[in-house]
């Protein structure tokens, strides 16, 4: 706990063995240093992030060989607009450290950070729910589907801009838990079954195709 | 009905697969839960069998989902607490006292002394309460029936100390960011050492029941194995990393709440298997025990909250005779205390594991973001590691012994 000791130091901004390392190794990589309430973070460059979970894993004098927990944080009016937190621990030495990156711009409705599931298989279902409820892609993440919401479900609830009440739905709705696709804005960017032609609009009275298949 | 249009033929067999002597060789995928018994709430499994061997599991989650943290965003820190007893449903006072050391990180504030005793003989009991749960219902998926009676009567013991304090059996919110809800009841140290009294001669019995029973030991020894670094690589925390050998409990690695103040023993296993972890839990209970005695021994005198009007609310008698405290009670329960800008992430040992509070915080008097890090979550997702290649039967063992509760998982 090198970190603490180094908070409560006076006045002397010596730096933890952890940002100490990254700024000798992987220099470029950091973008913003910051100690509070005795919790150190560092934001690092979002195609470096990797690279920097790689080096703080293998180092043999740090050793971050535990994966916390990975979670993301929609600060709306910022751009970019999420950030993916990173929670690591040491379990030899004891450290902690938390790793920020921040992903989001206004072209792609799901923006794309690395996945770190390389490092630390653990990434996985933590990357998983990530994408589910914020709508961040992982690039390499070898099965990333939704793990929260059904299969089919549109938007992600943990995101500022969707309402807390949820999207409301017309009755009946096919299957119990398929949304229709019109309260939502359009660039969603997904296929709502109804486009795909498999439910069908209640407001018209049309069935969906799959139920001419069942006569 | 639509009209066969092919001439009915008769069925063929796949013969390419066939082995020696005829024998088919296929593979099955079976759907385990989400309503199984033995699942422990609504967790489903995708296996696919080759005979009674898995080949492949996949636990697919999400069916007890109900956006805890989504919906603590709408909420005042004081009311987002009670989301937090609804999570880990059989440890709700463990969940109380991370968020609320969480809260009081972010606010700079620290519990009283009493409170920071009282919260710990707190924990140690939910810690109690929730193994026996655990112990109880592992032990009748494996076909052991009276064991799980014997646990719940002593659980039921427990659940009445929690009564006593808040009123409430389960969901109590009794530990609370800033202190406890209410002072201990007058009859709660009696009442916690007539536990205690009670506690080590039935947990004596369990071990009796089970721990050198040989067909305890044919179902769990060697069962579903997790190598410890299987364990850390996958996140795993609680007596499922510590039954394969890893010394990693919170309250000696990172001690909240006072926990570096009383003695107390990691108890650690070494293969890895059901046993282990079964084992582990097992000893923790007696270690739970020590420090419940320590703590009661040294339970300080004074004050339950903080002494600070705008976290803690004032006194019923303040209320009705000063104005200041009106306001205070009327601030507190309409807006709520605003919280300093900032982010935290706060570890405790619940009794499943590292359960990790991370609060960010915009200033306002709601949680901008609350991301709790659930132990369950982490464990489940090593499960495919621990039974692929093993029998099926085993699958109920394996799932009782990293002790999820999908609550939590799902959140």
């Amino acid at each position: 706990m090198a970190d603490e000791q180094d908070q409560t130091a006076e006045q002397a901004p010596v730096e933890s063995p952890t940002v100490a390392f990254l700024r000798k190794q992987l220099p470029d990589a950091i973008i913003d240093v910051s100690e509070r309430l005795g919790e150190t973070t560092i934001i690092v460059r979002p195609d470096a992030i990797v690279e920097v979970c790689q080096a703080l894993r293998d180092d043999p004098a740090l050793q971050y060989n535990f994966l916390s927990t990975i979670t993301a944080v929609d600060w709306l009016e910022r751009e970019p607009r999420f950030d993916v937190v990173y929670h690591l621990m040491s379990l030899p030495t004891g450290a902690v450290v938390r790793l920020k990156i921040q992903v989001g711009d206004d072209e792609l409705p799901e923006p794309e950070a690395p996945s770190v599931t390389s490092v630390w298989p653990a990434a996985n279902w933590y990357e998983r729910e990530v994408y589910d409820l914020f709508g961040i892609r992982f690039a390499g993440h070898p099965d990333l589907r939704r793990i929260e919401m059904p299969d089919d479900w549109v938007g992600h609830p943990l995101r500022k801009d969707y309402p807390l009440t949820g999207i409301q739905l017309p009755e009946p709705h096919w299957g119990g838990q398929v949304p229709f696709a019109d309260p939502l804005p359009s660039d969603i960017g997904q296929q709502t079954l109804r486009e795909q032609g498999r439910v069908g609009d209640v407001s018209s009275g049309t069935k969906p195709d799959a139920a001419d298949a069942l006569e | 009905m639509r009209q066969v249009e092919e001439e009915p033929r008769a069925l063929q067999l796949d013969q390419s697969e066939a082995l020696d002597g005829g024998l088919r060789r296929d593979t099955m995928t079976i759907n385990m839960g989400p309503q199984h018994p033995s699942t422990h709430g609504v967790l489903r499994l995708v296996l696919t069998l080759d005979g009674e061997t898995i080949l492949k599991a996949r636990p697919e989650i999400g069916y007890l989902h109900t956006g805890i943290e989504k919906t603590a965003e709408s909420k005042s820190y004081l009311k987002a607490l009670v989301l937090t007893d609804r999570m880990d449903y059989l440890a709700p006072l463990c969940n109380n006292l991370g968020y609320s050391l969480a809260v009081e990180k972010l606010l700079g504030v620290e519990a009283p002394p009493k409170a920071q005793y009282a919260r710990v003989v707190l924990a140690e009991l939910q810690r109690i309460a929730s193994h026996l749960v655990w112990l109880g219902s592992s032990a009748l998926d494996l076909g052991a029936q009276s064991v799980f009676l014997y646990c719940f009567r002593e659980r039921e013991l427990i659940l009445d100390i929690f009564e006593l304090c808040s009123g409430v059996r389960m969901m109590t919110s009794y530990i609370m960011p800033g202190g406890l809800q209410a002072d201990l009841p007058p009859t709660f140290d009696e009442k916690v050492r007539a536990f205690l009294d009670i506690f080590p001669k039935r947990l004596r019995e369990y071990h009796d029941l089970l721990t050198n029973n040989q067909l305890w030991i044919d179902r769990t020894k060697g069962v579903s194995v997790l190598t410890a670094e299987q364990a850390i690589m996958f996140g795993c925390t609680g007596a499922t990393l510590r039954g394969s050998g890893v010394a990693y409990d919170v309250r000696k690695a990172y001690p909240y709440s006072g926990y570096e103040r009383f003695a107390f023993d990691v108890p650690v296993g070494s293969n890895g298997d059901v046993y282990d972890r079964y084992l582990v839990r097992m000893l923790e209970m007696d270690q739970s025990i020590r420090i419940i005695q320590q703590a009661l021994d040294g339970m300080p005198e004074g004050r339950w909250q903080v002494d600070d009007p705008k976290v803690a609310p004032p006194h019923k008698y303040e209320i009705s005779s000063n104005m200041e405290s009106l306001i205070h009670h009327f601030k507190l329960y309409t807006e709520g205390y605003r919280v300093p800008a900032g982010e935290v992430y706060l570890r405790t040992e619940s009794p499943k594991g590292e359960l990790g509070f991370y609060i960010a915080s915009d200033g306002g008097a709601k949680p901008y973001r609350m991301h709790v890090r659930a132990p369950s979550f982490a464990n489940l997702q090593a499960l495919p590691l621990m039974i692929e290649g093993q029998l099926l039967a085993d699958v109920v063992a394996a799932i009782g012994s990293i002790d999820i509760v999908l609550g939590e998982v799902d959140r």
